[in-house]
């Protein structure tokens, strides 16, 4: 074979190859869109036969013309209907589906799959309560792909039966993909009913500092009484950011006895813990407080000054009146350039508020 | 003698530049493919979710604020459509940040009197990154969300950085101010800061041509196929290099730019770098580069992404003047950025972006433009002299235009497998029939436009040359 031809061989095997692809995907593009209207159809047989379903219409079980097999159709229909329903209407349809066997499909589903439909799945099952629903959400939450994992997770606290803290902190542990934004909101929920667990987690050693924060952070947003202690503890660590999330954290609890803590953060030498302090005074509304944040406006970082004016302005609930009196009962009335600065800080939100100056 | 001589030199020559030329093609298709193969897996990886009908319920509780910045210069003519356009998206907490940059048309005027917006002075700010001074800040009551920076001209750099300085939340969005975004594009695109809040600083989204799709209140009711050809070809192009290149480029670490039309920044890292750089055209990419050169030099961990789906929709130039600037333009700000950054290039410090990234910088721009259009000139001109055999060239342009319809059908490919975003089979015919056409005119325009680039990097030329925007026309 010699070298021209192969160049040859080479360019039509490309171009070839080119064609058939693209003719393979205008072909599946006929059949995917015939797949659409097929499923659009289905839709259509199975949505008014449940509408009506809901609405007492018909006896006995729904005639679904054998489609409550198509566990994908059935996900999508629970989902799109089930949340549209509350109380009898919801179990009605709920019993409905599940003495269909629906649910089995689902959690069929769950386990195999695109990612994309175990997601689905898994959002679809949180309509239908139940050891086995449970079970199954557990599994997929311990050992899936991450999307499929949180989805789980999420069905399985909506479902009131979070796993417990211990187990989901140690799903993290080790710097997983799960240690995001959206499980740090998932841990939230599920600290909500197991706040006594949450306290003695806080103790745990092997806890990353992201995951200690997050744990942190769902404490305070437990709005329990039993959060203040350990968020006390931790608003005194060595460490800044620990400082700083428990002070966040505190905050969210709005809690009157993280006084004391507080008033020592707000001279913190780290800016983040400051930072945190000043928004803990504004959301417990700790007014004793004043003085120091007044001091805090002429901070030499930026986002303490900003912070420190917007809690000056709601302590004072944005009454220019009721600032002016504050400032004018601290003990020792701030003057010299800090006052001069701390007064053009808090100039632009005192014009917004009032339409004139300080 | 010496003529034989001479004879003997301009055969060596042409065979030896011959083979240059043909190696750089082969290379880059080579990587084309490379990268073709990295996007399909990343896809197959994570599918995205063409229903966004769950994303609401999955993400907005632990979404972050995002500040969008719009810069714009003259945008008379399409503000209020995308303005309109940005205060319909759906994100639980946003804010709006257009900067007028000392337009001199009516774009304030417009703003002011369509947004109900009145001067206000509170909003406090500090100057962390350096811009052109703020003439005035303008808020609306009836739109809470939006705040209209009004400063003088500074150019693109500048009002984003002006955005950068006024937003107050951990995320911002720079953006241009004519392109549409999807209603759930800040959904979709600060999924990598949700699922890696602590190494995540910047997120890339695709970018789509807008022209031939039906467009109502500032939104694409019907995503369809260009009717002009330059703009089919430009459709073929953007699914070449967002969906195959940039995604894979995101996956190994090597991405070196994210698109000024969308893109996500931590905020906190952009002021760590000091926001974006004056004196370039390719501050997109300088400010991407710079992340990557930042956080490797200091040694902390950090990822730039890349999400798939569709986010942004703009309006690709229908005419050879304005497309021949816009390319010369991209390409002069690829120059000015790998230039700036060179100490990056193979230094194994930087790791991929500096071996895989840079190294594709230096193909694809610094060595391609000038070695393929000094190809089509000397290589036919060395085989009239009968220095290269007419076979040979003949097989080898053959490859060349074999490969690069199987790249960009590869592309369609992805796009087709994953996102099926072209409503009608139709729309993939057309689409096939850009990606053969393509390479019989347009692929060569392209590499002369980006050499008049090089040109003018390398007489110093500044600015961004004349835009000229039809403005997207409603349904």
């Amino acid at each position: 074979m010699s070298p021209l031809f192969l160049i040859w061989l080479v360019a039509l095997a490309l171009m070839s190859f080119a064609l058939a692809t693209m003719a393979a995907l205008v072909g599946g593009r006929v059949l995917h869109k015939r797949q659409l209207t097929r499923r659009a159809a289905r839709r259509a047989v199975v949505l008014p036969e449940l509408v009506h379903h809901i609405g007492g219409l018909t006896e006995g079980k729904p005639d679904l013309k054998g489609l409550e097999g198509d566990a994908l159709l059935m996900a999508e229909v629970v989902r799109d209907l089930a949340s549209l329903v509350r109380g009898r209407e919801r179990t009605r349809l709920m019993e409905a589906l599940q003495s269909m066997g629906v649910d089995s499909a689902l959690r069929t589903l769950l386990r195999r799959g695109p990612t994309n439909q175990r997601v689905l799945a898994a959002e679809a099952l949180v309509f239908f309560p139940g050891d086995e629903t449970y079970a199954a959400l557990l599994q997929a939450s311990r050992r899936d792909k991450h999307r499929v994992r949180l989805s789980a997770l999420r069905s399985a606290i909506e479902l009131g039966q979070a796993p417990p803290i211990g187990e989901m902190l140690d799903s993290v542990i080790g710097g997983s993909e799960l240690a995001s934004l959206l499980f740090s909101d998932l841990l939230q929920r599920a600290v909500r009913t197991q706040v006594d667990n949450a306290v003695a987690a806080v103790a745990r050693p092997d806890l990353p500092h992201t995951v200690r924060i997050m744990l942190l952070q769902a404490l305070g947003a437990s709005g329990d009484p039993r959060a203040l202690k350990p968020l006390r503890d931790a608003a005194r660590s060595p460490d800044a950011e620990i400082r700083a999330g428990a002070l966040g954290a505190l905050g969210v609890l709005g809690h009157p006895g993280a006084a004391q803590v507080v008033g020592e953060a707000l001279a913190d030498s780290d800016w983040r813990v400051r930072l945190k302090a000043i928004e803990c005074v504004r959301r417990v509304g700790l007014i004793e407080f004043f003085a120091q944040v007044m001091t805090c406006a002429d901070d030499e970082v930026w986002w303490v000054r900003y912070r420190a004016g917007q809690t000056l302005m709601s302590l004072a609930e944005n009454d220019v009146a009721n600032l002016k009196a504050f400032v004018s009962k601290l003990p020792k009335p701030a003057s010299g350039p800090d006052a001069v600065r701390a007064r053009r800080e808090l100039a632009p939100q005192l014009s917004a508020a009032s339409g004139g100056g300080l | 003698m010496i003529g034989a001589y001479l004879a003997h030199l301009t055969v060596t020559v042409a065979v030896a530049f011959s083979l240059v030329v043909i190696l750089s093609g082969l290379t880059q298709n080579l990587v084309h493919l490379v990268q073709l193969g990295l996007a399909a897996a990343a896809l197959v990886r994570e599918p995205p979710e063409a229903d966004s009908g769950s994303f609401w319920q999955r993400y907005s509780k632990a979404a972050p604020p995002i500040a969008l910045l719009a810069p714009a210069y003259n945008e008379a003519l399409t503000i209020v459509e995308s303005v309109r356009s940005l205060l319909s998206m759906r994100y639980p907490d946003f804010e709006i940040i257009v900067i007028n940059d000392g337009s001199s048309d009516e774009t304030l005027e417009i703003l002011v009197d369509t947004f109900s917006l009145a001067p206000t002075q509170a909003r406090e700010y500090e100057l962390f990154v350096e811009h052109a001074p703020i003439l005035g800040l303008y808020t609306s009551s009836l739109h809470p969300r939006l705040l209209v920076i009004d400063k003088e001209n500074g150019g693109k750099a500048d009002a984003l950085n002006a955005g950068i300085n006024l937003a107050t939340t951990p995320i911002v969005c720079s953006m241009d101010a004519d392109s549409l975004l999807e209603p759930d594009a800040l959904l979709r695109a600060v999924q990598p800061f949700l699922e890696d809040p602590q190494r995540v600083i910047a997120v890339g989204g695709t970018i789509r041509v807008a022209n031939g799709c039906t467009i109502a209140d500032g939104r694409i009711v019907k995503v369809g196929a260009p009717r002009n050809l330059l703009a089919l070809m430009q459709t073929v192009e953007y699914l070449r290099a967002f969906l195959m290149a940039r995604l894979a480029w995101s996956q190994i670490g090597a991405l070196t730019i994210i698109s000024g039309a969308f893109g996500l920044f931590r905020r906190a890292a952009v002021l760590e770098v000091g926001g974006y750089a004056h004196g370039t055209v390719g501050e997109d990419m300088e400010l991407v580069v710079r992340l990557h050169r930042h956080f490797r030099e200091t040694g902390k961990p950090y990822r730039i992404a890349f999400v798939p789906e569709p986010v942004c929709w703009t309006e690709a130039p229908e005419t050879l003047a304005v497309l021949a600037r816009q390319r010369a333009r991209w390409h002069r700000g690829a120059l000015e950025t790998f230039v700036r950054h060179r100490k990056m290039a193979f230094n194994p410090k930087y790791g991929a972006v500096g071996m895989v990234g840079f190294g594709w910088i230096v193909l694809a721009d610094v060595i391609g433009p000038p070695t393929e259009v000094m190809g089509y000139v000397l290589i036919p001109l060395w085989w009239s002299m009968g220095a290269l055999s007419l076979d040979y060239l003949l097989a080898f342009i053959a490859v060349t235009f074999a490969f690069g319809v199987a790249l960009s059908v590869g592309a369609l490919a992805l796009e087709e497998s994953e996102l099926h975003r072209f409503p009608r089979a139709r729309d993939l015919v057309v689409l096939t029939g850009a990606a053969i056409l393509e390479n019989l005119g347009y692929r060569q325009l392209n590499q002369l436009w980006r050499l008049r680039g090089t040109l003018q990097w390398l007489r110093g030329a500044q600015g961004w040359g004349e835009m000229t925007r039809r403005g997207f026309k409603a349904a």
